[in-house]
């Protein structure tokens, strides 16, 4: 596909009970004034979000420590390039909550509750992730019974994040809204970029905490508590 | 009056409740003093240390800052005459570059709700914007924060910016956000760094007291 997706928020079926979970409710209720809130907060994404996501898949070659994809060279680190050893194809993607859900935010944060406000930007980054899951089912749709796989993205595992406007310029200008500044920073906030091996024999295993160098990671401690 | 009430009111984040018990502690003349010491802070002490238990979770914090905040704002004027001494005045902002800015209002609602004076400056600030603030303000803390690995360099810049005006001495810088570490900290000078809001105010108690 080489077009822009948009998608509905109700298509990303974000519970309120998903959300507590990444705040730490796992085993512990929330006061009723907090998941009041959270539901207040689904009800009015439901209304202003607009989420969209956007793939490309192109050939490119992978080396031991970089991809280079239509004379865009990636330094990934050794990690990295293993995962995305015996791909074929890549798929580079963007996902984002949308301008919509900024602007909201920027209102919360310029009224000052910071209860709400952090809510709501742990709804932005569950839609973020939500909607690249949307992405990733749609490019399996796309590549049928081939092999792909997980998301990579850089500023993770030693790719370095300055490699992300490299990354954009194999995409539309523009696309999904999202700019990048000079700190590499994509805005909307809630957006992630990456890449997506495709091959048969890729490496199909999750990638996730196993593979992060982050120490203090709250989501390591919420995994935790699920235990 | 049970002044257990205001302790519970804090703890459970139940900013009604906290600003009714103070109001009957004031008619009733009971030091500001006690009420705040005995009481308020030892509520927020509880709910810090549930969270660092992981029994608690940011928005219990911020409950609680909320109604810290309510019951010290009906104290505020009554402490200019007691032996209340105000925590300190914090300049808070995101650097240049980046436009994070929960993480930092989290440090900020926090150091709020347990007597600081904070001024959020907001995100994408310059070094000289920190440095006119702390003039401004006649700041005792300086507090940056930063989300990428490309931005939290520049925390260098605004520390050597403060040494170059010759402001250094006269502030403490504290650094926070995902990808910082305390070697991080060190190797820029920063005074302290922590990794949650709420360890940041017993950071800063210790910057104050040092
Ligand atoms: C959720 C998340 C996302 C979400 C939301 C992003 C967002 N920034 O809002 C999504 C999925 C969209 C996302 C996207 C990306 N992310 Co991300 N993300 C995270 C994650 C898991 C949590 C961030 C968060 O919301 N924390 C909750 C808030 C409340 O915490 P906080 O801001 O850190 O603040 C707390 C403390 O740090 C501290 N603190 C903060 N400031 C200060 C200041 C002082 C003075 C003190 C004392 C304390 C203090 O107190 C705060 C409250 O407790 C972190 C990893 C992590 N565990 O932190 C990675 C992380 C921030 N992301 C990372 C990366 C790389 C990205 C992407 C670039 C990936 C990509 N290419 O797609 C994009 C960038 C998005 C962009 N706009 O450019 C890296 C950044 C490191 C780097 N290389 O620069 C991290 C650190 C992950 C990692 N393992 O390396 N991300």
């Amino acid at each position: 596909m080489n077009a822009i997706r948009r998608i509905s928020f109700e298509s990303l079926a974000i519970s309120s009970s998903d959300v507590l979970k990444l705040m730490g409710y796992v085993k512990q209720s929330p006061d009723a004034f907090v998941s009041d809130l959270v539901d207040e907060l689904l009800l009015c994404a439901a209304t202003i979000v607009k989420p969209s996501y956007y793939f490309t898949i192109s050939d490119g070659d992978i080396s031991a420590t970089q991809l280079s994809i239509n004379k865009v060279q990636f330094d990934l680190n050794s990690t990295i390039a293993t995962l995305l050893r015996n791909s074929e194809l890549f798929a580079l993607f963007v996902a984002t909550a949308g301008v919509e859900y900024q602007e909201y935010h920027n209102e919360l944060s310029k009224a000052g509750d910071t209860l709400m406000l952090y809510v709501w930007d742990v709804i932005g980054s569950f839609i973020a992730e939500s909607c690249g899951d949307k992405m990733e089912l749609e490019l399996e749709n796309e590549i049928a019974d081939t092999a792909h796989t997980n998301r990579f993205s850089p500023g993770y595992c030693g790719w370095n994040i300055k490699e992300q406007s490299q990354l954009f310029r194999l995409l539309p200008n523009g696309v999904c809204g999202i700019k990048v500044n000079e700190s590499s920073l994509m805005y909307p906030i809630k957006s992630i970029s990456g890449v997506i091996g495709i091959g048969e024999g890729v490496d199909t295993k999750k990638y996730g905490c196993q593979f992060c160098e982050l120490k203090n990671c709250y989501k390591k401690r919420i995994k935790k508590l699920s235990i | 009056m049970n002044l257990y009430e205001l302790y519970d009111a804090i703890l459970n984040g139940k900013l009604e409740k906290a600003v009714e018990v103070t109001n009957q502690a004031i008619s009733q003349s009971i030091e500001p003093q006690i009420i705040i010491n005995d009481y308020m802070v030892k509520a927020m002490e509880e709910i810090g240390a549930r969270f660092e238990a992981g029994s608690a979770f940011v928005p219990n914090l911020l409950m609680s800052a909320r109604a810290m905040k309510g019951s010290l704002e009906i104290l505020k004027p009554l402490m200019n005459n007691s032996n209340v001494t105000p925590m300190g005045k914090v300049v808070v902002g995101t650097v240049k570059g980046d436009l994070h800015d929960i993480g930092k209002n989290l440090v900020c609602s926090m150091l709020e709700g347990c007597g600081f004076e904070v001024v959020n400056l907001g995100v994408d600030i310059s070094s000289e914007k920190f440095i006119e603030a702390v003039k401004e303000h006649k700041a005792n803390i300086v507090c940056m924060s930063a989300l990428l690995t490309t931005t939290m360099t520049y925390m260098k810049e605004v520390i050597d910016a403060f040494e170059n005006v010759g402001l250094r001495k006269d502030v403490k810088i504290m650094v926070g956000g995902a990808p910082l570490s305390e070697d991080f900290a060190n190797e820029i000078h920063a005074d302290g760094y922590s990794d949650n809001a709420n360890s940041a105010v017993s950071l800063a108690k210790k910057l104050m007291a040092s």
